[in-house]
């Protein structure tokens, strides 16, 4: 218990790009958020995020002050529809790396609490049951970019 | 005297006749374009009459479907409050439409969530993306006889009476011919590339 709770605490850290527990557990790298109307009353949010521990890790929590809500959802095609499925809760497989990316796994951003324009950072808290906490800031950007770069693609 | 030639005379303009509807048939429905299977571009053939319909633009002008006429359209339908496919299909239309800067081709977002999406909403939302997009909405039944005769099938998730619910849609970009008419349908994942090279080539194969 004392133990976890130490790693819980050494694990809070915050940089800009990217978080990582290499060792231990999970990294998250290349978050952004795609920019939208002001009036926008829902946006998405994507990164890579990689298990690199032995065990499966869940996600606990995922939060961020400048929104109501944040679940995780995936764009999936269904019966010629394209339908949002709710993944909850989001576990990664031992080694397993996962790439939230426009049509396919999301962050959906649920009600900004303020317009949020286009160059801004957006602040996310997430607990994993490993113990694992970050905080980190994701750019808001057009995603024309990221889309142009293997967009639509598989690997 | 004039008797005597009427059986041939009717034979021959049959005859004529055939020989004129089969040609104008070969000049309006040419053998179909087709792309690899793999690509997701089906194309029909014959095209399908887009129905007569008539929708409210962001600028909350009447905006009856013969106005698709005079040029090739992209249109793609979806709601406003959709996070990840509605914006991503329109940013590609928005690298599409700017590689293609010199075609004069449109582009055209309808509304599936006529509830939410007034001409208000959309057009802030098209300020956002590209202000000469064209944005639709309108009265249900007008959207449902425009997405029946389209394939374009959805269907909402949730409370409806509330403001928390979703809309699951068919996610194709159809491509509208210059006579008004669905001429092929380009199949989700969009790249730029893909629907850059299908606009292009429909509109060089099927002219004006």
């Amino acid at each position: 218990m004392l133990n976890k709770l130490l790693h819980t605490t050494l694990g809070i850290c915050m940089v800009t790009l990217s978080v990582a527990h290499a060792e231990t557990g999970i990294e998250i790298n290349d978050a952004w958020v795609r920019s939208a109307p002001p009036s926008a009353k829902v946006m998405a949010g994507y990164m890579k995020i990689t298990n690199h521990s032995q065990k499966t890790i869940t996600v606990t929590n995922i939060n961020s002050p400048q929104f109501k809500k944040v679940e995780v959802h995936r764009s999936v095609m269904h019966n010629g529809m394209m339908h949002m499925e709710k993944i909850e809760p989001l576990s990664l497989d031992s080694h397993q790396e996962l790439i939230l990316k426009p049509g396919s796994y999301h962050l959906m951003l649920i009600k900004p609490v303020d317009v949020i324009a286009e160059g801004e950072q957006v602040h996310f808290n997430f607990s994993f049951d490993n113990g694992d906490k970050f905080s980190l800031m994701a750019e808001v950007k057009d995603g024309a970019e990221q889309m142009g770069h293997g967009g639509g693609h598989h690997h | 005297m004039f008797k005597k030639f009427k059986t041939p005379l009717i034979a021959i303009t049959l005859l004529f006749s055939a020989v004129l509807a089969t040609f104008l048939l070969q000049q309006t429905e040419p053998t179909p374009l087709e792309f690899d299977s793999s690509k997701g571009i089906p194309v029909m053939s014959p095209a399908i009459a887009v129905p007569t319909v008539t929708l409210i633009d962001q600028h909350k002008q009447s905006f009856p479907m013969s106005k698709l006429k005079g040029s090739w359209n992209l249109m793609f339908f979806g709601f406003t409050n959709c996070p990840d496919i509605c914006p991503t299909t329109l940013t590609t239309m928005k690298q599409v439409k700017k590689r293609l800067a010199q075609q004069n081709f449109r582009y055209i977002f309808v509304s599936l969530d006529p509830k939410r999406d007034t001409s208000d909403t959309l057009k802030e939302h098209m300020d956002f993306f590209n202000p000469e997009f064209i944005a639709l909405t309108g009265d249900k039944e007008e959207i449902d006889k425009l997405t029946e005769t389209m394939g374009v099938i959805y269907d909402f998730e949730g409370d409806t009476s509330s403001d928390d619910y979703l809309v699951n849609h068919y996610a194709a970009i159809l491509v509208i011919d210059p006579q008004g008419r669905l001429r092929a349908h380009i199949l989700p994942p969009h790249s730029v590339d893909k629907v850059a090279d299908a606009i292009t080539k429909l509109s060089n194969y099927y002219g004006n």
